[in-house]
């Protein structure tokens, strides 16, 4: 029930009950409704929009959010991943790391990758993460796959007076070690086997210290794509362990049937007992 | 039902709003001037909440939103220790910061100086309502005004996408991406050169840098050229001959994890029927004892 008021022009003051006040904010220019009201109806919209601003701004930080939450479930045995998938999506999550092997809390995702390279672990904002892909059964390492790239590119392009430097450099390496092979062939490094049969022998010959990269360089995923090994994906890994450990399994003789049951039978055993004495017990006397 | 008039103060109020129930005096102020300044403070400390406690753990990769919201690319800074942190496009690529630049705007009225938005002195495209939605908004078109000004030249090729941004790795070994670092300061005095006398091949990325410097066309003693990778590093990260034995110790694990899975559901099984068996006979002799005493 509103408080009903005696109304006079002259004196508001005689207006109002003891205890209550009005002033300049209760004047009500519209639908009986107060300046107060307008001004309360605003200090909550400014509340409000806080809210929406800030809800509006992490969501733009919600494909990331993964950095901050992996941190929050990871136990001692799990590390940071950063994912891009075949698809070229990033997404960051949380693996368990043993014998330098990542595997996903989930069984039924087959995954696996080998943690080969320490130096490919990057770090952001004091976490470290490795950084791993679907097509590549090892973390990655952007520099190394720069170097590489760029060493390789470099050796494609300049095939006839490389042959010349190669041949010269060759002869002086073997001064200092006389058993260093020949490079087999010169020819261009197209791919992985290229790169493994005599790519990397040529190119450290060239380059005996270690390759040179420019400073600064913006990362060209499909560029280093044509050196993956085939067939050495994440999934494919991973499943061979999988196998392997099946494998190993087959040779073990299987547990016998009290070995695995016994601790259900005697569970089992107990419950029964529980549940009798819990029937048979006597109350008040009977 | 009120009847109101205005004299300069409140004269004539025949019923106050909710029965006065907000207009109950306290230390000489009605409580509504208090509910006041709790919806503000509650909106202050949520502000703080929100800030402290969720956008400030994302710092590193607070580069995310200024790049989706400039409607560029973003970019992954690595140094050569691939210690990183995400960036808009135009941290990661443009050497000159275009809102440093001196504009003259002595021409502008008061208001027109006010919302005097930069980019619009270098890209055509932007009205000025939009100019003042961006000034606003704090849109920021460096990398549009540096691809201007580059004739269109500009690199690209995103690693991935994140949050629906395209991704771009860099990997900057010496520093030059550092607005503050002595290389940048001496690769933009290079450029500024370089642009002075070239207008029309103008220099404002630091991959064209990097190509200008390579090829010699520009001369900067401060900057490193290259920086060398190790064949330790490369053989790690891109391994030829791997030996089994790397993964043999995981392979074992899994196949007793695998041998002991039976035991180890069945051992679970076997706590959930003592759990169950033991709360049934509790509930019997409760429903026995409550069936007989009450």
């Amino acid at each position: 029930m509103p408080t009903e008021l005696v109304a006079d022009a002259t004196n508001p003051s005689v207006a109002v009950p003891a205890g209550m006040k009005i002033g300049f904010f209760d004047f009500a220019p519209l639908a009986g409704i107060p300046l107060w009201l307008y001004v309360t109806i605003f200090c909550i919209f400014i509340f409000i929009l806080v809210n929406v601003y800030w809800m509006m701004r992490m969501r733009r930080l919600a494909s990331v959010r993964g950095w901050a939450e992996s941190l929050k479930k990871m136990s001692q045995e799990d590390v940071q991943v950063w994912f891009i998938s075949r698809v070229q999506k990033l997404t960051i999550e949380c693996l368990t790391i043993k014998d330098n092997i990542l595997s996903p809390h989930d069984q039924s995702n087959i995954g696996m990758w080998h943690v080969n390279s320490p130096q490919g672990i990057i770090q952001v904002g004091g976490n470290k993460a490795v950084v791993c892909s679907e097509d590549f059964d090892q973390n990655r390492d952007f520099v190394t796959e720069i170097a590489l790239c760029h060493a390789c590119d470099d050796f494609n392009a300049n095939q006839e007076q490389l042959k010349d430097d190669l041949e010269s450099k060759y002869q002086q390496a073997l001064v200092v070690n006389p058993e260093l092979e020949r490079p087999k062939v010169i020819k261009p490094i197209e791919d992985c086997n290229a790169y493994e049969i005599y790519g990397r022998q040529c190119l450290q010959v060239i380059n005996p210290d270690g390759i040179q990269i420019p400073s600064y360089n913006i990362y060209n995923p499909n560029k280093f794509r044509k050196y993956f090994p085939r067939g050495c994906s994440a999934m494919f890994f991973g499943g061979e362990l999988i196998h392997d450990a099946r494998k190993l399994n087959l040779r073990r003789k299987p547990k016998g049937f009290w070995e695995v049951h016994a601790y259900l039978m005697m569970a089992g055993g107990i419950a029964m007992i529980a549940l009798l004495v819990s029937w048979l017990f006597p109350i008040g006397g009977a | 039902m009120v009847v109101s008039d205005w004299r300069g103060v409140i004269s004539v109020v025949n019923v106050l709003f909710l029965g006065g129930v907000f207009n109950v005096e306290f230390m000489g102020l009605q409580l509504y001037y208090y509910v006041w300044a709790l919806v503000l403070v509650i909106a202050v400390v949520t502000y703080v909440v929100w800030y402290y406690g969720s956008w400030r753990n994302f710092a590193p990769l607070h580069g995310l939103y200024y790049a989706y919201k400039a409607g560029s690319n973003v970019a992954f800074i690595f140094d050569q220790n691939l210690i990183g942190e995400m960036v808009a496009e135009k941290d990661a690529k443009c050497i000159f910061d275009y809102s440093k630049y001196d504009f003259d705007l002595s021409a502008l009225n008061y208001i027109r100086s006010k919302l005097f938005y930069y980019p619009t002195v270098f890209l055509d495209d932007i009205d000025f309502l939009h100019g003042i939605v961006y000034k606003l908004g704090k849109v920021n078109k460096d990398v549009e005004i540096a691809r201007k000004l580059q004739n269109g030249e500009w690199e690209r090729s995103p690693s991935a996408v994140c949050g629906g941004v395209p991704l771009d790795i860099i990997i900057d070994a010496d520093n030059w991406t550092l607005r503050k670092s002595i290389q940048h300061k001496a690769i933009e005095r290079a450029a500024l050169l370089w642009n002075e006398s070239n207008p029309d091949d103008q220099v404002h990325s630091y991959s064209k840098f990097q190509k200008k410097l390579i090829a010699g066309e520009i001369q900067c003693p401060e900057v490193k050229r290259d920086v060398s990778v190790s064949w330790t590093r490369i053989d790690a990260g891109f391994p030829m001959d791997l030996e089994e034995s790397d993964w043999a110790g995981k392979r074992r694990q899994m196949a007793e994890t695998l041998y002991d899975a039976d035991q180890i559901s069945k051992n679970k099984m076997a706590l959930y029927v003592l759990l169950g068996g033991v709360g049934v006979a509790i509930l019997v002799i409760a429903v026995r004892l409550i069936t007989h005493y009450v």
